[in-house]
């Protein structure tokens, strides 16, 4: 009887996994089937892969965030890895000069978005030094994403909120147990501080000044007290907000308490059709969502509200916790008992999709750096 | 750039006037009023009486710029350690509370009879009062204005400067603010903390060059 | 009305995963489409502002831009004048030039670029130009900022 059940689990989801695992291969190969040698077919066949066990241990298991994090950790690793590959094969380095500045070929991110609405609305132009067709994509990209997903991206599409979440699953037990949620704020703070100055001087201040990510992507070369400055103060907030602290917290800190992108994004949650709900008449108030949750969203607060902050990022943590199976993803406008298995299928498809397509094409050409690496000696 | 620079100064360091003069200020003028078209004619006087407390300051920030620091030797130098001093307050301003810097307070001292006296004196004198407020992003208001070396600069440096910090308090009395007090107060506090970094940036390149 | 709601509520998530795979697939398009937005064009203050007029020499060709006074709000007092430099093959070893960026007939200052060793000499000779902001080789060619007062201010 129970091999009868679990046979009709695994059909069940693969059945509901298939047209995720037909995306998977359109999104990974792109439409095309032309590979140009054997390394190519085996970097496709490992990403596609652990792409569809992924989503299908979603499915079969009902447990959302061991999966995610798995997917998000590896596409954060290796998009640094790729990045700074890629750089070198172009520029010789990692870091960038007057040169790469004056010629305006600084590849952006998704997290700058934010911080060109003021200069756009009063000057009519894009304060950063970049190709404004990426800069165009990317402000598309985020718009697009924060409409589906609102800040769901943080923990589904983001290239840097991997490294922090790694750290945060370090070590089993916290060393600091408890970090207060009013913590949540501070990343607002940063918001109106960065807004505001980079409308002020008409440069992007956050990745000039604080972004603790140009750690794993690209810095300026030094050769300025003040460039020094810059370097000093981004490599201690990245040794301080995503690996040390994050460690003894077991909390994602940079996400949650620092991130003007995040907190920017916390808004469009507002908005945004999926979000996470708590049955009342199911939770007994046990606290264990409140203690796990990563980016401080649940307070005792947001749980008689039945609804976390809005700084939610949706990862899923708190509804795989829950022993009485009263967190879940929900769609607005519906009954929060009813429909819980169809807002669940429905969020994770357009979050999954999401990963496969940022980290898809990431992973797939890390793959072809590694074996490259190892069959010829060198990744360039 | 002045005026661009005053307002964005009064926005950045109006979240700290906020945390600070919010819990005083708030209740008071929300107590004078029933409704919101009455609260609204309250808060009306009161800007009124910080406007004109903010051209005073602004004018005397611009004369004493004028008169006295454009014609000192080692201006920058001054002005430098002036903005590192003022940014180590602004910080520690973050992680402390100063209860009694809000000059708010005082008006919680005005007799309750005068005000239903003089419904419309008193709010604006309150505006007045709170104007002159000695907290440290008025001080770095006053330093920039005194920075920019003419009278009229530093009246329209403080006038948007008013602008940028009245932002706050305008929908703040029909927005819940009061239940909301510790959100602003962590936001304003930590703005408050980014803020000083930034003038301590300024205030030491202003030495160094 | 609830029902009507709920439904709605479910036909906008399901849209959802179609909105995420056109915005991807359909970028390229998009990007087309929304770059020809006024608001699309890098700032003045990194692209170094349009043209004013080119020196073409026998070996050298200068461009200098007009200066750029970029402000949130109006104009700035303090802005910078951009001039590229570029060879009709490859950049002269020695540049030595004087500029007149403000077409007033008269040289603002003077420049003696070393493109080899990368080194910059500089002689303010306007009291409208200040210091040099930058002096860097930029792929085939040589650009130089320098610091320019804003006459209007």
């Amino acid at each position: 009887m129970s091999d009868y059940f679990t046979t009709h689990k695994i059909g069940r989801s693969l059945l509901l996994a298939l047209p995720m695992i037909i995306l998977n291969f359109m999104l990974i190969t792109r439409g095309n089937l032309n590979f140009s040698g054997s390394t190519d077919v085996i970097a496709f066949s490992i990403t596609f892969l652990f792409f569809s066990y992924l989503f299908f241990m979603m499915l079969y298991s009902g447990k959302t965030d061991k999966y995610r994090a798995t997917g998000f950790i590896v596409f954060a690793m290796f998009f640094a890895f790729t990045f700074i590959v890629n750089l070198i094969k172009i520029r010789g380095t990692n870091t960038f000069d007057n040169e790469t500045i004056l010629a305006c070929e600084i590849p952006m991110c998704h997290i700058p978005a934010f911080m060109f609405i003021i200069p756009a609305v009063f000057t009519k132009t894009i304060i950063f030094p970049g190709n404004i067709g990426s800069i165009t994509f990317m402000l598309i990209a985020t718009v697009g994403m924060s409409i589906v997903l609102g800040r769901g991206i943080c923990s589904w599409g983001c290239l840097f909120g991997g490294w922090d979440e790694c750290a945060s699953r370090i070590t089993r037990k916290p060393v600091i147990k408890k970090v207060n949620a009013v913590f949540r704020w501070t990343s607002f703070a940063v918001l109106l501080i960065v807004v505001l100055w980079s409308a002020a001087t008409l440069s992007p201040t956050y990745c000039w000044w604080l972004c603790p990510f140009k750690a794993v992507t690209e810095y300026e070369e030094v050769s300025s007290f003040s460039i020094l400055l810059k370097t000093i103060v981004f490599s201690l907030l990245f040794a301080g907000l995503v690996i040390v602290l994050p460690i003894l917290t077991k909390k994602r800190i940079q996400c949650a308490t620092f991130c003007p992108m995040g907190a920017f994004l916390s808004l469009t949650n507002k908005i945004n059709i999926f979000e996470i709900r708590i049955d009342k008449e199911k939770c007994n108030n046990c606290g264990t969502c409140s203690k796990i949750c990563p980016t401080l969203s649940l307070s005792k607060t947001n749980i008689e509200e039945t609804r976390p902050s809005i700084t939610c990022t949706k990862c899923g943590k708190c509804i795989d916790v829950c022993s009485r199976h009263a967190i879940q993803y929900h769609i607005k406008g519906t009954s929060v008992i009813r429909n819980i298995s169809l807002s669940r299928y429905l969020f994770l498809y357009p979050a999954f999709i999401l990963l496969v397509i940022f980290a898809g094409a990431v992973i797939q050409h890390g793959i072809v750096l590694i074996i490259n690496l190892i069959t010829t000696g060198s990744m360039l | 750039m002045i005026l661009t620079e005053g307002f964005l100064l009064g926005i950045s360091t109006g979240a700290v006037c906020l945390v600070y003069c919010g819990p005083v200020l708030i209740p008071y003028l929300l107590g004078e009023g029933k409704n919101v078209r009455q609260n609204a004619y309250v808060l009306i006087l009161f800007l009124s009486g910080r406007i004109l407390a903010y051209s005073i300051v602004g004018f005397l920030a611009g004369l004493l710029g004028t008169v006295l620091l454009q014609s000192i030797l080692y201006k920058s130098y001054v002005f430098g350690v002036i903005y590192i001093l003022l940014a180590v307050l602004l910080i520690l301003y973050g992680f402390y509370r100063f209860k009694e810097i809000c000059l708010g307070h005082l008006q919680q001292k005005i007799n309750s009879n005068l005000r239903k006296q003089f419904p419309r004196i008193v709010p604006f004198i309150s505006g007045v009062i709170t104007g002159f407020n000695i907290c440290p992003p008025f001080l770095i208001a006053i330093t920039k204005a005194s920075d920019t070396g003419s009278i009229t600069s530093g009246i329209l440096f403080f006038l948007m400067f008013f602008m940028g910090t009245s932002l706050y308090f305008v929908p703040l009395p029909f927005t819940g603010f009061l239940k909301r007090q510790q959100v602003f107060r962590i936001i304003g506090k930590f703005a408050s903390i980014v803020t000083g970094f930034i003038f301590l940036y300024q205030g030491t390149l202003k030495i160094l060059n | 009305m609830k029902r009507t709601i709920s439904i709605l509520a479910i036909i906008w998530a399901f849209f959802c995963t179609f909105i995420i795979l056109i915005i991807f697939i359909k970028g390229p398009q998009f990007t087309r489409l929304f770059g020809k937005l006024p608001s699309m064009i890098i700032s003045p203050v990194y692209a170094g502002g349009d043209l004013n007029y080119v020196v073409e020499g026998d070996s050298l060709k200068i461009a200098v831009n007009k200066p750029v006074f970029e402000a949130l709000i109006g104009e700035s007092a303090k802005g910078f004048v951009q001039i590229t430099f570029s060879g009709t093959g490859n950049l002269p070893q020695l540049i030595e030039q004087e500029i007149d960026y403000d077409k007033d007939l008269k040289p603002d200052f003077k420049l003696k670029i070393n493109t080899i060793e990368n080194k910059t000499e500089y002689l303010s000779i306007s009291p409208n130009a200040g210091p040099l902001i930058v002096s860097s080789k930029v792929h085939d060619d040589w650009v130089v900022r320098i610091k320019v007062r804003n006459k209007k201010k």
